[in-house]
């Protein structure tokens, strides 16, 4: 905060964080969230779905865990690879493109025809998760 | 410096040139005013020759002279006189008293060459002896000269030599001379260089060209002044503002926290909760009011300090409509990215780039409430040298005449009239935030609706 500001402001502000923080455990990024009749384990690395377990590599891990951070959002292919590749590097995308179809085959009932993990066509990906799910 | 080697080598020019105009003018002058006289009365050879041209013998010893040689002696006051092979004076024509009769070898030799009886006399050979023509005294000056042949020959040589050397001193002096004069300017010339760089100037005032440099001076001083008086004032509004924003969003963020506090407190009724959301949004649009009014006065006065990287525009491009995806667009509004090329960089602060294209989409949707189609497009000029992002909308469109004053700031003088939705920050914002990066924001209404909005920047390396 920048000087000079109340104490009470102060104490508000905190507040508002600590609520964030502990009002609802639910909104704590779970480490095991349900997709439809699968269910990712981040922590595992792993989908327990209808085709049985099937491990997850660390990039579709880390993949996964980023689109489940921002879940129902548009998250754009740019920073995707900025966040696994580094630097505003380009060129990744077919890389990706890759990577999400894998998991897709591991996490969708159709992978041809996703519900789950959407392609928002020319921006990025959106992972669809239900709360209450 | 370049100038004051041009000023140098034009001098230098301009001396030899005078100096060749000179000499020409000197030769001129000598053959119209210095041997004038001489060429106005015939030259006393000449009289001579005529003398002894129209001296004829008659009766075997009686001499006669023509009429015309005759009258070109009593012009001239001269006399004449033969002297034939004895040395005696067979025939003379007003030759006077103090003049010898007679003559021997001795004498001829000596008046051939000087006078005789200090008469300058010229003289003629004839049949029968020798003419002479005798000038009054002293109005003749006979010399001698006695040249050594090899010096005759060298003349020229030595003409050249003198002409060449003359050449050289008139150069030395000129280059002199235009040193001196670029050593005097040479401190102006910078003084006034480093006055359309603003910086200060501070000039020896003696000298020559000192009243010129008291102005420099006198310049220079008036600039600073002004430059720090306009650079005081601007950061004076823009700590005003600042100060101001900051006041004001001290109670808001308590206004906030109590209403959203209200909001979520589930002992209060439905109603009562509904008006603390109002309470709440409607301190949310003022406290982006302020902060968006703080970043276009900072902008505005070029107080903005931007965190410079290097960025692409088609990730700046799909991060924004993400954004605005995000944020949740009414099913009316489309966005859409048009497929451009990706290797298109610019050096520069990507959350301000990203706000001012969150503006444009934002413009977009604010002014076509009826829905419209929004694509955003990557651009590289034809030469290469600019690159940009353009911003089209299929919706109503600006009226042409007010397309220049959309980037005005609000209730700007410049402003005919008020903004039609929103704060009117927006774009003025994005107009400030392109100009920071070097660029600039063009906008256009097609004839058939829609606005295209154009932020151009200057390539990477160009």
């Amino acid at each position: 905060m920048v000087k000079p500001f109340l104490p009470k402001e102060l104490v508000l502000r905190l507040a508002a964080i600590l609520k964030r923080v502990f009002a609802s455990p639910a909104e704590k990024r779970p480490e095991v969230f349900r997709l439809g009749e699968a269910l990712v384990d981040l922590d595992g690395a792993a989908v327990r779905g209808p085709r049985g377990e099937q491990p997850l590599t660390a990039k579709e891990r880390a993949i996964l865990a980023k689109l489940h951070e921002e879940r129902n959002r548009i998250v754009t292919s740019d920073a995707l690879c900025q966040a696994f590749w580094g630097d505003d590097s380009f060129g990744y995308e077919n890389t990706l493109m890759v990577h999400i179809r894998r998991i897709r085959e591991k996490i969708e009932p159709d992978p041809s025809n996703p519900v789950h993990l959407l392609t928002v066509r020319g921006l990025g990906y959106k992972l669809i998760v239900k709360e209450t799910g | 410096m370049d100038g004051i080697f041009r000023i140098l080598r034009r001098f230098v020019a301009a001396a030899i040139l005078l100096s060749v105009l000179l000499l020409v003018f000197n030769f001129v002058l000598l053959g119209t005013l210095v041997f004038r006289e001489q060429r106005q009365q015939p030259a006393p050879e000449n009289v001579v020759r005529e003398v002894a041209k129209g001296l004829s013998v008659i009766d075997g010893d009686r001499y006669v002279l023509a009429e015309e040689a005759a009258k070109l002696l009593e012009r001239q006051r001269a006399w004449a006189m033969l002297i034939g092979e004895d040395g005696a004076v067979k025939w003379e024509e007003r030759l006077p008293d103090d003049v010898p009769r007679t003559y021997g070898l001795t004498d001829v030799a000596k008046f051939s060459r000087y006078y005789l009886s200090e008469y300058p006399v010229y003289i003629w050979e004839h049949a029968d002896g020798l003419v002479v023509v005798g000038y009054p005294k002293n109005s003749h000056g006979k010399f001698l000269f006695n040249w050594d042949a090899d010096w005759v020959r060298s003349v020229p040589w030595r003409l050249g030599m003198l002409l060449i050397l003359n050449a050289a001193v008139a150069l030395m002096l000129s280059i002199l001379m235009g040193l001196r004069l670029v050593r005097n300017i040479r401190p102006l010339v910078t003084g006034v260089h480093r006055l359309a760089r603003e910086e200060p100037v501070r000039l020896d005032e003696r000298g020559l060209l000192g009243d010129l440099a008291g102005s420099i001076n006198t310049a220079s001083a008036i600039l600073q002044e002004k430059n720090a008086a306009l650079k005081a004032r601007d950061e004076a509004r823009s700590n005003w503002i600042a100060g101001i924003s900051h006041d004001i969003r001290t109670p808001l963020s308590m206004i906030l926290g109590y209403a959203s506090e209200l909001e979520e407190n589930p002992e209060l009724p439905e109603e009562e909760r509904r008006q603390a959301g109002v309470i709440r949004r409607q301190g949310e649009k003022l406290r982006s009011l302020v902060s968006d009014l703080n970043l276009v006065s900072m902008l505005e006065y070029d107080m903005q300090p931007l965190r410079r990287e290097r960025v692409r525009l088609a990730s700046l491009a799909r991060q924004a409509a993400a954004d605005m995806l995000n944020g949740g667009l009414v099913e009316r509004h489309t966005i859409e990215l048009e497929p451009a090329d990706e290797d298109l960089w610019i050096v520069g602060d990507r959350k301000p780039l990203l706000r001012a294209i969150g503006n444009l989409l934002q413009n977009s949707v604010n002014h076509n409430p009826q829905g419209c189609r929004i694509v955003i497009g990557t651009f590289r000029s034809g030469d290469g040298t600019r690159i940009g992002l353009v911003v089209r909308d299929d919706g109503r469109g600006v009226p042409r005449e007010q397309l220049a004053e959309l980037t005005e700031l609000p209730y700007s003088s410049k402003r005919t009239k008020p903004p039609r939705q929103g704060h009117g920050l927006g774009l003025p914002m994005v107009d400030r935030i392109v100009k920071a990066h070097g660029g600039r924001l063009l906008l256009d209404s097609p004839d058939g609706g829609g606005l295209i909005a154009t932020m151009e920047f200057p390539a990477e390396g160009a």
